[in-house]
């Protein structure tokens, strides 16, 4: 989305933490938003449209302006149209085949399709399985978005329409964390250290620090950086617990009643009660392993692939909570002993 | 802290550790370096210069890719510790989502894998994972990369080392790109490449700006080109990936498989388990010394066959009740007591109200009385059969009426309605039936005790079962491997095979299995009208046919080995189950193991039953259901060749068959070799025909230019309106019969055939079966109507008719499989995966296509001030 900062209106802004202006946009081009639904759903439409449309207009045409910004935002269009290609390749030939062959083709491919689906709503929920118990454990929120205003090139004498709106998170870079965005504002009264006091207090380095964002910068990185392993890992295991789970027998029930006709409702609303009931009784099935399963193996797959993705998520959650109250492994050399020689260079 | 920070040490976590500036003691430095001349180090700058860069573009070379390969393994791992420890770099955490895409996408392969039941299949799951990365990685090298590096002299994706190691693309971001990594004759020669004139100014930045461009395109591409591909790219490897790993499977299997009769005693050994000891065992703990009733027997045959045919468990349990004779009982001392206390509670419920309780236990037999009599005549102790126990009741009656006697003389009457109701209640049972009778109580213990010497006789047989297990559980292994109807067997694998081929073989277009796909009976007319075909074309022709045809079949030697089959495995099989069976009857001089024996082997020759007789017919029937099915194929090329080359049908005899007639013989034939099953031969044989032919027309039957018969007067529509089926002529079933089984095969298919004796045997044999087991049925159609008529004669020179004694199944496996019906499924399976390969194929050629060309449109776009020149 790209917006003219004279065609910039604070009435879309209504998702940020902030009321934004154009005035102070111009002065303020990077703004803290809430990390909430609404907000992710607006990033991720924003970033969609972008992504699908001028994005790849100005990366074809090979603009300067182009950059790596919108080269990553683009890769949700392989995600997207990959997803659906693989639904495609499972069950656009099967009309074709005979009655009975295509029931069959049919049955497995609505499986794969759901299991495609699944594999989304699986990945992007169940970050939030790690993010958030650290976030209320301790304070750090790795997800806490921003809204950042650049300037490009002009493309031209008449390109007047020179900026553009980018997302991203505080924490995206670990390297080079967007730390001034959590300093308080002074000029409004607030303490320039406030966020970094109380993430300090939070992960028990104590209170009144003389300099608390120093201590805390180490910690909240590292704290980030253990979140972001735990938080992948899991999410691709628990995305494989949810292609499992559309694979299961009961699935069967569902497709043979399911319509997306809304207008016809009582058929509507038996495709959602049948959707409920067959999820649970997959979610069952594959936890007690399929009737006809033969060995041991076949038998506990289904639960071994739900509990790799729990242990994922809580040894990776442990490890960045069990090391929240514990002091940093400080190498002896690094701390001043009182009773030491020093030498200055 | 500051400088800790800067040097990426943790500063201390808490203020109170903090140590105040004013408590440290600081003295000068003690030792400088003695030559150290800042003036000189100053003037030089050299300790203010930056280090070299060691950052480098990557050459991908056969020779440097092993070693990035490890690189980049040991990069991963490492990520993946240091994002453990908390201090990875931003790089790092990059890596960290590959890793887990590919832990995540194992997940799965591993979930599918354990849904899947066949050995191919389950492979696939992990060929599929392979291969989805596979594609995702040569994508964009095959469509961007190889194109862009002819077209424009130099790689979009080009890789580059930083000076710390890692490694990163080139051109991700347009807004970074580390040109100074390329020399001026790099860029130089890129520029050449791209035709941008040499002498312009500043060309190096008119070069770099230009593969900037194409560079980004490329990337755009990539990412607008990667979804459509990467699903349909990795479809496509899988595809073409199956057969070759199904037939590295087959390759591995069948070694295995055949193996088996290969080290017969040594590879029987792996098949050895303790299940049948450890059940024995388990039986034995819970019941050693304990009577031996009927469960118990049930639950030690079950034990002793764990893993076992069924059938030997029925031989099992007869030995063991043979071994445990029923209908003998026991009685000890120690019973007593509950013998007394049982008497004494039928008689009481008995006499309720009827007499004094004082004169009652004056009747009612004492403890001592009952042994006494039980010690007297020795009771104690020994085998009793049911007359032994009706006497001890018979006895204690006497006693009862003893003591009745004893009671009157005292002057107590007992009415003799009393006296007869006690006696009846020891005899028969009390009327009370919540109370046990007398003969119950006294036969409660059986004679039989699973004692010392029992027990000792039952392990042995565990051990020999055991051993007998282990042989039985490898051969049951070959048979189902090789034979078993089921995916992956080599049987299987061979009807595939074979069945595909025939597609092939028989010259099936696509479009002709387009369009009869739906319909078995179209498939079958297409099968009709191919076989034709080749039945009249040339000699040559002709041969190359059958030879195809023949050298496919005969690849059941490769994979099925039917001669292994009744040879060396029958012969195994009658050794081994022979063995088992003469230790079971001889590993004990005091008990023979019979019944288990006649399970194993049969009884008097015959193996009816027998685990021997099952396992042949397995292997028999099996055997010939999958030839003869083939066979078919073959005898019906031969017949049609010879209908082709005798259209006056002189092969049936010296007269002259009216034409009609001989083309109601060759319909037919169409008919049978391409739907008929056994039930055609054996109740449906009809056929509507002219009951009056023309029997003045002898012409010889005539051939269309596309090789099917002419027909003049057959399935004209007179016929369909007017034939009828004439059971009665039994002639037309014998004429028919010995068109297609009878006369000896044409010179030209055994010509044909002598590359292959096996495929020439198994047509021989099963023209033979189908002349005498179905062709000489007592109730071919109907009964007595035999068509192909069989004598034994007697040594006084008198015959006798003989019919085929053959089983149904014997006759159904004889015939085979319908083959229109094995054609029609091929075709299905065959235009399916072409539907497939054709649909995403092509989206996938085209989308190659399209992704290629688009790079002839890159870097063309704002470059008016690079005019084209001499280069």
């Amino acid at each position: 989305m790209i917006l003219p900062v004279n065609n910039f209106s604070s009435n879309n802004t209504n998702f940020t933490a902030r009321k934004l202006d154009k005035e102070e946009l111009k002065h303020h081009p990077v703004v803290l938003l809430e990390n909430n639904f609404s907000t992710k759903m607006m990033i991720w439409w924003d970033k969609f449209t972008n992504a699908t449309t001028m994005y790849p207009a100005r990366g074809l045409k090979g603009s300067k302006n182009s950059n790596f910004y919108e080269f990553l935002t683009m890769s949700m269009i392989p995600n997207l149209t990959g997803s659906l290609m693989f639904m495609a390749v499972f069950n656009s030939a099967n009309k074709f085949f005979s009655p009975p062959e295509k029931m069959t083709a049919s049955k497995f491919g609505s499986k794969m399709a759901l299991g495609v689906i699944f594999y989304a709503l699986a990945k992007n929920i169940s970050k939030s399985f790690v993010t958030k118990p650290v976030k209320w454990a301790t304070g750090v929120d790795t997800e806490e978005p921003y809204a950042e205003l650049k300037f490009k090139l002009p493309e031209s004498k008449n390109d007047t329409d020179i900026t553009s709106l980018e997302y991203h998170k505080v924490l995206e870079s670990l390297e080079f964390p967007r730390w001034e965005v959590k300093y308080g504002d002074t000029e409004k009264g607030e303490p320039r250290n406030i966020w970094f006091d109380k993430i300090a207090k939070k992960i028990g380095l104590g209170t009144n620090l003389n300099d608390s964002d120093q201590d805390v910068k180490p910690r909240v990185k590292e704290i980030a950086v253990k979140t972001n392993l735990a938080k992948t890992f899991s999410s691709y295991l628990w995305a494989a617990a949810g292609v499992a789970l559309a694979l299961q027998k009961p699935w069967d029930e569902f497709f043979k009643v399911a319509t997306w006709k809304v207008w016809k409702k009582d058929q509507f609303l038996k495709t959602i009660k049948t959707f409920f009931r067959s999820l649970g009784n997959s979610a069952l099935e594959m936890f007690k392993g399929p009737a006809d399963a033969k060995g041991i193996f076949a038998k506990h797959c289904g639960k071994s692939v739900i509990g790799l993705a729990a242990f994922s998520t809580l040894a990776g959650l442990a490890n960045v909570l069990i090391s929240r109250d514990k002091p940093s492994k400080l190498d002896s050399a690094d701390v001043i002993e009182k009773n030491r020689k020093y030498v200055v260079n | 802290m500051i400088n800790n920070f800067v040097l990426n040490k943790r500063p201390s976590f808490s203020s109170e550790e903090s140590v105040k500036p004013d408590e440290i003691e600081i003295v000068t430095r003690r030792k400088v370096k003695p030559d150290f001349d800042i003036h000189r180090e100053l003037a030089n700058r050299t300790f203010i210069q930056p280090l070299p860069p060691k950052g480098h573009i990557i050459k991908n070379s056969i020779t440097s890719a092993p070693q990035y390969f490890v690189d980049d393994i040991v990069t991963d791992f490492k990520a993946l510790k240091s994002a453990w420890k908390g201090d990875a770099n931003d790089h790092q955490l990059g890596k960290l989502n590959d890793l887990g895409m590919k832990l995540g996408g194992l997940a799965i392969a591993t979930y599918l894998f354990s849904m899947k039941k066949s050995p191919v299949t389950k492979a696939m799951e992990f060929v599929g994972l392979g291969s989805f990365f596979a594609s995702m990685a040569l994508w964009p090298k095959i469509a961007l990369d190889i194109p862009a590096r002819i077209i424009h002299g130099f790689s979009p994706f080009m890789m580059y080392q930083d000076s710390q190691g890692r490694k990163k693309r080139f051109f991700s971001d347009n807004q970074f790109i580390a040109y100074d990594m390329l020399s001026d004759k790099d860029i130089n020669r890129i520029g050449n490449h791209m035709r941008i004139p040499k002498n312009m100014p500043n060309r190096r930045d008119a070069v770099q700006e230009k593969m900037r461009q194409i560079a980004l395109q490329n990337n755009t591409m990539w990412m607008l080109t990667a979804g459509f591909a990467t699903p349909v790219m990795s479809s496509l490897i899988c595809n073409r990936l199956e057969p070759y790993v199904e037939k590295l499977q087959n390759y591995y299997m069948n070694k295995k498989i055949d193996n088996i009769l290969v080290n017969f005693s040594t590879v029987s050994k792996n098949f050895r388990t303790d299940d049948i000891i450890n059940n024995v065992n388990r039986v034995i703990e819970l019941n050693s010394g304990k009577p031996v009733t009927e469960d118990l027997i049930e639950e030690l045959s079950d034990a002793l066959v764990t893993r076992l045919d069924p059938n030997v468990k029925i031989g099992v349990k007869k030995d063991l009740e043979r071994l445990f004779p029923s209908g003998q009982y026991k009685i000890t001392e120690t019973q007593t007591k509950s013998i007394a206390d049982s008497v004494r509670g039928i008689l009481q419920r008995t006499a309720i109200d009827k007499i004094l309780p004082q004169n009652l236990n004056v009747i009612i037999p004492s403890q001592e009385q009952i042994h006494s009599l039980l010690t007297t005549e020795k009771y104690y102790g020994r085998p009793l059969g049911i007359r032994d126990i009706r006497s001890i009741i018979s006895e204690i009656t006497l006693i009862v009426e003893d003591n009745i006697e004893h009671l009157e003389t005292s002057g107590a009457s007992v009415s003799n309605n009393l006296k007869r109701r006690l006696v009846g209640a020891l005899l028969e049972g009390p009327s009370d039936n919540n109370l046990k009778s007398l003969e119950e109580v006294l036969t409660s213990r059986s004679a039989n005790i699973l004692d010392e010497n029992s027990i000792k006789l039952i392990k042995s047989f565990a051990n020999e079962m055991t051993a007998f297990c282990s042989e039985n559980t490898a051969l049951n292994v070959y048979s189902y491997r090789k034979l078993a109807q089921a995916p992956n067997t080599a049987k299987a694998k061979y009807w595939n095979d074979v069945v595909n081929s025939l597609l092939d073989i028989l010259k099936i277009t696509p479009q002709e299995i387009e369009d009869t796909r739906f319909d078995r009976t179209m498939v079958g007319d297409l099968f009709n009208k191919k076989v034709w075909e080749f039945a009249t074309s040339s000699p040559e022709e002709y041969k190359k046919f059958v030879g195809n045809l023949a050298a496919k079949l005969s690849q059941i030697e490769k994979h099925v080995k039917p001669d292994d089959m009744t040879g060396k495995f029958i012969k195994q099989v009658e050794t081994s189950l022979n063995a088992a069976a003469t230790r079971f009857r001889t590993f004990d001089p005091s008990f023979k193991f019979e019944y288990t024996a006649r399970k194993l082997v049969g009884y008097k020759g015959k193996e009816n039953g027998s685990l021997m007789g099952i396992t042949k017919a397995f292997v028999n029937d099996n055997l010939s259901n999958l030839k003869n099915t083939f066979a078919a194929v073959l005898n019906k090329v031969n017949t049609y060749r010879t209908i082709y080359k005798n259209p006056d049908f002189k092969f049936l005899g010296k007269d002259q068959i009216p034409r009609e007639i001989k083309e109601e013989i060759t319909g037919f034939i169409e008919y049978l070799t391409t739907e008929g099953r056994i039930s055609d031969y054996s109740v449906k044989f009809e056929v509507l025909r002219n009951l009056r032919p023309n029997k003045d027309d002898k012409d010889a039957i005539a051939f269309n230019k596309d090789g099917s018969v002419n027909y003049k007067y057959y399935n004209k529509e007179k016929l369909s309106k007017h034939g009828v089926f004439i059971p009665s002529d039994i002639s037309f079933f014998k004429r028919v019969m010995n068109t297609l089984f009878g006369i000896p095969l044409n010179s030209e298919t055994t010509a044909a055939l002598a590359d292959h004796s096996s495929v020439k045997r198994i047509l021989e044999d099963y023209r033979n079966n189908m002349s005498s087991a179905v062709g000489n049925m007592y109730n071919f159609m109907f009964p007595d109507h035999v068509v192909n008529d069989q004598w034994d004669y007697k040594p006084d020179g008198s015959k006798q008719r003989i019919y085929s004694s053959s089983t149904p199944k014997y006759r159904s496996n004889a015939v085979g499989a319908a083959l229109d019906e094995v054609l029609a499924n091929s075709c299905k399976q065959s235009y399916n995966t072409r539907k497939w390969l054709k649909m995403f194929g092509g989206f996938g050629a085209g989308l190659l296509g399209f992704t290629v060309l688009s790079q002839f449109f890159f870097g063309r776009g704002n470059n008016k001030h690079l005019k084209k020149g001499k280069v």
